[in-house]
């Protein structure tokens, strides 16, 4: 068939995919930690195109080309696609809770580590908790990991600390009352791009260098809001439905070529 | 369909929620001993399309392809911060400064837990709830006292007649929890219940073991800090529509779609 409808299709596929990258930003634009994912649209291959001269009673085929002479045309795209969808580390907006185990991170390469069944996580998510046993937790009930990689306790002399007592310094030291309990480990990646979200607000770290000791701030009594953009997302939203309108049309009138080719290009008069 | 649909519906889902907390935090921002909510949100599983470290050309994708598939609720965690003091005058009434929560005997012989201290006294000069529940430890004000008081250290004092010493009733105990967040507010009526989350309870004197003490003739009121849930909101509700955009993309998409059918 016609080139060009499968070239338009693909172009209203990624405008497609683009929406859907668009609307998890904003259904996450309340989410604590949130970063962003971006999209990346390349072109898709090329061909190049030749114009083939035959030699006068020969068919010309890849085995035996028979062909006298090849000119070359130009290039031919054949679409777009989708080449990746980094995320964007910027740092989100800070929102003061005056909660004392809530805390955010000042810097947009570093990270919270948190224990997972399957391993270490990282999240930029602070709004943390005391479990009952006075363990440092998330939301989810996962430890949160201390600068040697192990579970924090605040309570290290059973029920005994207030809450509202606990200082967590901007290095990441917690303290009571002057008595430093332990230290949260902040991280960070040099390659970024290994870091790939998983759900739940954390990331996973796929690269094979791991974290690095990060000196970003911590900020007790705030929380990190999601770095959605509202505007670019409403601004991508319209691109994406005028791109896909635009494809469409485009669809129509290869469509429409088609048709006029199949019943009045050799018509008998 | 589209993912985008269900995606942002999950967004829209979320943002109500996080309204309806809201609306519940500004319902009780008068209610005594109260303890405003913040909802919590965790982005939903990421669908791989493409995986990072795989050949397209020549070239080998750096990053990889997904696509998150939405938002939902964490949780709506309980922000145990201390509520500003208000001065009633009512001898009977008594504010928590600090960490720890009044024992009340509910009519099953359970015990709950409140910061709500606006005291009564029934007809056998029990001191009880607003709701006629006992105080725990169980106190008694004889009926021919002439005024009650109630000390930092919960202790419990009456003048009666005849006597210059004020006679010593009793003393308020406070239980502290290790996970305040954990305990279950789920019956209402300003009463918190014990969970497996919240740990067990500490009873201790007022204003020892980290304890907070009391403040007689002062009640505690709502932490719901008004300009901060009318930011919330206003966030919520932009949220909301912004979520409600992306349906409407998404919709037209779907329309343009369908329509570019020739056979009609």
């Amino acid at each position: 068939m016609v080139r060009g409808i499968y070239t338009a299709a693909s172009g209203a596929l990624v405008a497609q995919s683009m929406v859907d990258n668009v609307a998890n930003n904003l259904a996450n634009v309340n989410t604590s930690g949130f970063k962003q994912t971006l999209m990346q649209i390349s072109s898709a291959g090329t061909l190049n195109i030749y114009h083939l001269q035959t030699k006068p009673g020969q068919t010309p085929n890849r085995a035996t080309p028979g062909v006298s002479s090849a000119t070359y045309v130009g290039q031919l795209g054949t679409g777009s696609q989708v080449y990746d969808t980094p995320e964007n580390f910027s740092q989100g907006a800070l929102q003061r809770t005056g909660n004392p185990l809530d805390v955010a991170l000042a810097g947009p390469n570093a990270f919270f580590a948190v224990q997972t069944p399957q391993g270490v996580r990282y999240t930029r998510d602070g709004q943390f908790l005391q479990d009952a046993n006075g363990n440092l937790t998330t939301q989810d009930g996962l430890s949160v990991l201390n600068a040697q990689g192990r579970p924090i306790n605040l309570q290290p002399q059973g029920a005994g600390a207030d809450q509202s007592t606990i200082a967590i310094a901007s290095d990441g030291t917690i303290s009571e009352q002057g008595r430093v309990i332990d230290r949260l480990a902040v991280v960070q990646f040099n390659n970024l791009t290994a870091l790939r979200p998983q759900g739940d607000n954390q990331f996973v770290d796929t690269g094979q260098a791991g974290p690095a000791a990060s000196t970003a701030g911590v900020q007790q009594g705030t929380l990190e809001k999601s770095n959605g953009n509202v505007v670019r997302s409403m601004v991508d939203l319209i691109t994406a439905e005028r791109w896909f309108d635009a494809n469409e049309r485009v669809i129509k009138n290869e469509d429409d070529a088609t048709n006029l080719a199949i019943t009045q290009v050799g018509k008998s008069q | 369909m589209m993912r985008a649909l269900y995606t942002a519906a999950s967004g829209m889902v979320a943002q109500q929620y996080n309204m309806d907390t809201i609306s519940n935090n500004l319902a009780n921002v008068d209610t005594t001993g109260f303890k405003g909510n913040l909802a919590h949100f965790q982005d939903l599983i990421y669908q791989q399309i493409q995986a990072p470290g795989s050949p397209i050309g020549a070239s080998i994708v750096p990053v990889g392809q997904q696509v998150g598939l939405g938002v939902k609720v964490g949780s709506s965690e309980k922000e145990f911060t201390q509520g500003s003091l208000v001065q009633t005058g009512n001898s009977l009434d008594v504010a928590v400064e600090g960490d720890g929560f009044f024992q009340v005997t509910m009519p099953d012989g359970t015990t709950a837990y409140t910061r709500d201290g606006s005291f009564k006294e029934d007809a056998n000069g029990a001191i009880v709830t607003a709701d006629g529940n006992f105080l725990q430890p169980q106190i008694t004000i004889p009926q021919n006292a002439i005024s009650v008081g109630i000390g930092p250290d919960g202790t419990v004092t009456a003048q009666v007649p005849g006597s210059s010493q004020p006679q010593q009733l009793g003393q308020i105990t406070l239980a502290r929890f290790v996970n305040n967040a954990g305990l279950s507010p789920v019956g209402g009526n300003n009463l918190y219940t014990q969970t497996a989350a919240s740990g067990p309870p500490v009873v201790t004197q007022p204003g020892l073991n980290g304890a907070g003490s009391l403040q007689g003739g002062y009640l505690e009121n709502s932490n719901v800090q008004v300009v901060n849930e009318i930011v919330n909101m206003i966030v919520a509700q932009r949220a909301y529509e912004a979520n409600s955009k992306s349906i409407g993309a998404a919709d037209q998409m779907l329309s343009t779609a369908v329509n570019m059918s020739p056979f009609q």
